[in-house]
């Protein structure tokens, strides 16, 4: 699994948190993605200037 | 007299946010009967490698009207004991109150705001202008980094047209069809615009979408809706406002 998306690609973060055991939903007013279970709303998820780096001990590569 | 409160990164990525932090000190200041508050804003400031943010580097402000001004010695105690017992492990705090008069608009503390969002500062810089400003900012914690962010907020809520109003409305079930004036009537929302500023008139119906938030704009919270490719007037998405 990669550990960073870029920060437009709603689809895979999408995609890649419903298929991640770990997803936690971050505060709401910290989601940035429409769909409720994305990456890009996870808890362990930190933004860099063009990504989205997964934090979640064991998710890197 | 009236206060502006900003804090920032008082959270780690297991903890609670520092928008909560903020709520907790709402419900404090005015359960002690200190002052009224208003909603908390929240300033998404420069994400980049040389800034040690937890995920997304955001502060959180708020206005506070005192009931008098001799409650301001025990509130800011009492926010500064937040701060030190409530911030999460390995956060930096920081804290930044600004008594505001009547027409208070400092260009210095607005400028601070916006390079915030665009260049990397320290915090020699923030304590340097908060001295200059007569505005209080300490750390609690950590490297006490927070500082700049916190500062940074006092700036850019005092522009008037910054980031995210903390928390969603309801309104109404997603689908909902609601008039801009039954819009308007509501007491978190002062303005309905669309993408472009333009407010929509009163007999303009508005579908609600799932998730109903404001932003900060024109020293108000505006509902910002756009034109679906069905022509119907439409609340914004999450993704809209991601850029607010």
């Amino acid at each position: 699994m990669e550990r960073s998306l870029d920060h437009d690609d709603y689809p895979a973060a999408a995609a890649r948190a419903r298929s991640c055991g770990a997803f936690i939903p971050d505060d709401e007013d910290e989601w940035a993605a429409d769909e409720p279970c994305s990456c890009f709303n996870c808890r362990s998820r930190r933004w860099t200037p063009t990504a989205a780096t997964c934090m979640k001990p064991g998710m890197a590569p | 007299m009236k206060l502006l409160i900003c804090i920032d990164d008082t959270d780690n990525l297991e903890s609670r946010g520092t928008g909560e932090l903020a709520e907790l000190m709402i419900g404090q200041i005015e359960t002690a009967g200190w002052g009224r508050c208003s909603a908390i804003t929240r300033h998404q400031l420069l994400v980049h490698d040389d800034i040690p943010y937890t995920s997304h580097n955001s502060s959180m402000c708020f206005h506070v009207e005192l009931s008098d001004p001799a409650c301001l010695d025990a509130l800011m105690r009492q926010a500064r004991h937040i701060l030190e017992t409530e911030s999460a492990e390995g956060s930096d705090p920081g804290l930044a109150i600004a008594v505001l008069a009547p027409s208070a608009r400092s260009e210095r503390l607005v400028e601070f705001g916006h390079r915030a969002k665009q260049e990397v500062l320290t915090k020699e810089a923030a304590y340097a202008l908060a001295v200059e400003q007569n505005v209080h900012l300490s750390e609690h914690g950590g490297t006490g980094q927070g500082v700049i962010g916190a500062l940074a907020g006092i700036g850019l809520r005092m522009s008037g047209s910054d980031g995210r109003v903390k928390g969603r409305l309801n309104l109404g079930a997603p689908g909902a069809v609601l008039a801009v004036a039954e819009l308007l009537a509501h007491p978190q929302i002062d303005a309905v615009q669309d993408l472009g500023g333009d407010p929509l008139p009163p007999g303009q119906h508005i579908l609600l979408g799932d998730k109903v938030k404001t932003v900060w704009l024109d020293h108000q919270a505006v509902l910002l809706v756009y034109r679906g490719t069905d022509g119907r007037w439409k609340t914004c998405e999450r993704q809209q406002l991601r850029t607010y």
